[in-house]
């Protein structure tokens, strides 16, 4: 019927020319001229140094009883005749929010979207290199009272919600309250729960709340300036509306959710009556979810990205070094201490891991120095519990010398090994024994456990089947502790004791899976808490740390390495921005400005 | 030829009541819970969940109801259009699948166009300068196209633009009808790194059809009839060798549009691919689901489509 219908076009043969047409039209005419900046050095984060042993300002200020508060300072900022006031950045996100519930947050891509929107009472200082220097955000002052038991706010007066509903103590007591909800999913806030009971907040006046402690805690305050503690409208979430939607939230914070177009990107635009006067100094943020780490680095070469917006952007150490090098200055890598460590945990209750002494042969057998130079290229630290750098751990010249994390001409030191094989001789394994590890295929781990399960058959003949997890099958598997051992990786709240001590090793710690529990843990852990001498407080941690090392305990979580996270990027005309205390901080972006001159 | 389409249309409701019950008993069995996902994300989260709030989740989502209740539920549901509610955004599947289904079509058409506009000419240049320099650069560029993966190929895209000209499309997606320049820019990329490959194989059909078009006696009476080789190539043996490539375009049409999730994702294109990917991610049975039905029905009816082309094509071809 229609067999002769089908002309074929003269210009058949034409048509790769045609593709080529395409292909320029693909490129665009537009494309932006050639960066001709003159390439300076690499320029890598200013700070801190990435070298091991770096001490940070010890932390927090020790509460004494009847203490003055003390006196907060709204930031204090470079000169402001500076600040370039406007414009509207885009920004590297490398995930797409999970939800917008604040105080569900228990990853950076559910926080990192959902703080520039909330203000918390105190929050890190963005506006200065001391890292653990808090100040006010909602809090205009505050005080210490009952001998360290509470902490009364004072929050500022004029402040409005977006929908321009005033906010009172009354949300601020919704919101502490909120924070350790009962039955509720809190991975991060729900660490308060250490320092305070549900309900038993008090609200003094329309501007002013009380908050009993459960005892005086020194790492309270600390706890509660990271981003994820957030004042939430109680006459929003408090009515049954769902804030963990975006079209629901309502905050007081300096920007607005304009839109988010699901997994793409999220348009923010100032809060025009925000109660800091001028601030933000940005019209808007444009966040854009980037998941493919070439993409990435494509983008930040080319501007279509100013920075990013937490410290997690899917690159190596490696891929980092290289991109800031290849950009000869225009990018700088913003650091901040270590605040996130990657940890083979032990399912406790299974055999043979309910053995300490097994438990304890592993972590004396892994070398630990070729895990770093695999994983983050050398760039991170030994660490038995603690994050050496900090005030209150060993120094890394410290750790270095302890068994299991020491070596002996670049080697893993024979005594650990021995010592190892001697424990699990003991423990009824003179051979080695045959277990199934498993892994979630997410970041690293399945490279760090083939690295361990190497390490483990050379030294003590351990014989490892590895099983992987993609990543939410992975959380099933942990949740119902259907596993021996896994790789885990964790960034804490605050870099902070309690924060390390609970996750690991306490009842519904985060990262405590198997529900690891010790009294004399316990018992410590409440004494260093309530400690207001720094000294004191270190000496117990010391003791505290040493236990958990000993053999009769067996850890249940062997710290493999420290890391930084990431330093957060960002390219050269973004102004007043600084490294962040804890990987879970600084993504308000109020303080932040764009020099639009150097873009 | 209507009551063929007839009893096609009518095969469907079998094939779609199948891949609906695969589809349905597969994820069920996978391991994960939707609920507790939903509760604490997908990538880095807690274990310590309440019962309590785990079920009230699990009843919000219906997943607490035997499976053949939460099929039947579905199906119901789908007939009238309704394909419910992302468990993990609680955001309607169907808005969302109408703006990403409408992309990733976008993106197979302009894959399946380059790759087409270009392959048959390759393909025919290949078979009539058989074993000359022309035919061994056109086969070095077809098996390459075969050989390389095609995300290899979009990184590649990505890296010389960056190199060469310091320049890649917007990130932020414009659509066709907001802004068709930016959105050329931004489509025309992946659909040459999907199509490069389409272009291959397309190419190699194209070519294998012509060898043996060319060897066939009514080509030979072709031109002993004096006609043009042009006219000869063109009207003669192109037709007919058409058939084969025209199945393999239809074929990768279908694989386009289920398989772009790689491409969608290195591109940043939003699409289809990218939410299945992070349906899968979640756990979101309720949008997994809708797009495999959506799939599924595209691929039917486009291979319906092929075969009726077959018959209006050549005529020796009859359907009964």
């Amino acid at each position: 019927m229609a067999y002769h219908r089908l002309q074929l076009p003269k210009s058949l043969f034409l048509t790769p020319l045609i593709l080529v047409l395409v292909l320029v039209v693909a490129c665009g005419g537009s494309a932006e001229p050639a960066a001709t900046t003159a390439p300076a050095a690499a320029t890598e984060a200013p700070t801190p140094t990435p070298t091991r042993g770096v001490i940070f300002k010890p932390t927090p200020t020790p509460i004494t009883s009847g203490q003055a508060a003390p006196v907060p300072t709204e930031a204090p900022a470079a000169s402001t005749s500076d600040v370039i006031m406007g414009g509207t950045p885009p920004l590297h996100a490398y995930s797409a929010p999970d939800h917008w519930g604040t105080h569900r947050s228990g990853t950076l891509n559910q926080i990192m979207h959902s703080s520039p929107v909330y203000n918390n009472l105190v929050r890190f200082d963005p506006e200065t290199e001391d890292r653990d220097d808090i100040i006010g955000d909602l809090a205009a002052s505050w005080e210490i009272t009952d001998g360290g038991l509470s902490y009364v706010f004072k929050i500022h007066e004029g402040v409005q919600w977006h929908d321009g509903m005033p906010v009172t103590s009354d949300d601020v007591a919704f919101s502490v309250d909120r924070w350790v909800e009962p039955d509720q999913p809190r991975p991060r806030t729900g660490n308060a729960k250490a320092y305070y009971e549900h309900g038993t907040v008090e609200i003094i006046d329309p501007l002013t709340v009380k908050v009993p402690l459960k005892f005086a805690a020194a790492d309270f305050f600390s706890l509660i300036a990271a981003d994820v503690f957030k004042v939430v409208p109680k006459h929003v979430a408090g009515e049954g509306i769902d804030v963990s939607k975006w079209e629901n939230i309502v905050g007081s914070g300096p920007y607005i959710v304009e839109k988010y177009d699901t997994d793409i990107s999220t348009d923010y635009i100032k809060n025009p009556n925000y109660f800091k006067e001028g601030k933000p100094y940005l019209d808007g943020m444009e966040y854009l979810i980037v998941r493919d780490k070439g993409r990435i680095i494509a983008a930040f070469k080319t501007k279509q990205f100013a920075m990013a917006s937490s410290t997690a952007t899917h690159l190596s150490v490696d891929d980092r070094k290289q991109l800031v090098e290849d950009m000869g200055g225009e990018l700088i890598a913003y650091g901040q201490p270590y605040g996130c460590n990657s940890f083979l945990m032990f399912n406790v209750e299974k055999e043979p891991y309910n053995d300490p002494r097994v438990r304890h042969a592993i972590f004396l057998a892994i070398h630990r120095q070729p895990i770093m130079d695999a994983i983050i290229s050398g760039e991170g630290d030994y660490g038995t519990v603690f994050q050496p750098g900090s005030w209150f751990a060993r120094t890394s010249e410290e750790a270095e010398q302890l068994p299991g994390i020491r070596e002996l001409n670049g080697e893993k030191h024979p005594d650990d090994i021995a010592e190892a094989k001697r424990l699990l001789a003991e423990a009824g394994h003179p051979d080695g024994f045959q277990a199934v590890h498993s892994y979630r295929t997410f970041g690293s781990y399945g490279e760090q456990s083939a690295i361990v399960k190497d390490q483990l058959k050379e030294h003590l003949n351990i014989e490892w089947t590895l099983e992987s997890f993609e990543p939410a099958t992975g959380l099933i598997k942990y949740r119902d502790e259907a596993f021996n051992t896994a790789i885990q990786g964790h960034c804490y709240t605050a870099n902070v004791p309690d924060s390390i001590i609970s996750d690991h090793y306490r009842l519904g710690g985060t990262r405590n899976y198997t529900g690891f529990t010790d009294p004399r843990i316990e018992e410590l852990f409440e004494q260093q808490a309530r400690e207001s001498n720094s000294d004191a407080r270190k000496a117990i941690l010391r003791e505290l740390e040493d236990y958990i090392l000993t053999p009769e305990l067996g850890t249940p979580s062997v710290l493999l390495m420290w890391s930084w996270g990431s330093p957060r990027l960002a390219h050269k005309s973004i102004k007043n921005l600084y490294g962040s205390p804890s990987v879970q901080a600084q993504m308000m972006h109020e303080t932040i400005w764009w020099d639009q001159s150097e873009w | 030829m209507q009551t063929y389409i007839i009893k096609r249309l009518l095969l469907f409701i079998p094939t779609l009541i199948m891949i609906t019950v695969l589809v349905f008993l597969i994820l069920r069995f996978i391991p994960g819970d939707p609920a507790y996902l939903v509760l604490v994300g997908a990538e880095e989260g807690e274990v310590n969940v309440s019962e309590k709030v785990l079920a009230e989740m699990r009843a919000k989502l219906g997943t607490d109801r035997p499976i053949y209740v939460q099929y039947a539920d579905w199906i119901w549901n789908m007939l009238q259009l309704d394909f419910g509610n992302s468990y993990h955004y609680d955001t309607p599947i169907s808005k969302d699948l109408k703006t990403k289904f409408a992309v990733t079509l976008e993106l197979t058409i302009l894959s399946v166009l380059i790759a087409s506009v270009a392959a048959v000419p390759l393909g025919v240049i290949s078979a009539i300068k058989q074993d000359t320099p022309l035919d061994y650069a056109s086969r070095i560029i077809t098996f390459s196209g075969i050989a390389l993966p095609t995300f290899w190929v979009g990184l590649l895209i990505i890296y010389f633009l960056v190199l060469i000209f310091e320049w890649l499309p917007p990130l932020k997606y414009a659509t066709l009808w907001d802004d068709p320049w930016t959105n050329l820019q931004q489509l025309m990329l992946p659909a040459i790194a999907l199509g490069y490959f389409n272009m291959a194989f397309i190419a190699r059909v194209t070519r294998s059809a012509m060898l043996e078009v060319l060897r066939e006696d009514f080509i030979r009476t072709a031109r002993s009839k004096g006609l043009t080789e042009r006219l000869v190539i063109a009207r003669h043996a192109l037709k007919n060798a058409l058939l084969p490539v025209i199945t393999v375009s239809g074929y990768e049409f279908g694989r386009l549009i289920s398989g772009t999730v790689v491409i969608e994702t290195i591109f940043v294109v939003p699409g289809m691919g990218r939410l299945l990917l992070d349906a899968v991610y979640h756990r979101d049975y309720a949008v997994i689901q809708a797009i495999i039905v959506v799939i599924t029905t595209v691929v039917l009816v486009v291979n319906l489509i092929l075969d009726m082309l077959y018959g209006w094509l050549n005529p020796r071809i009859r359907y009964t």
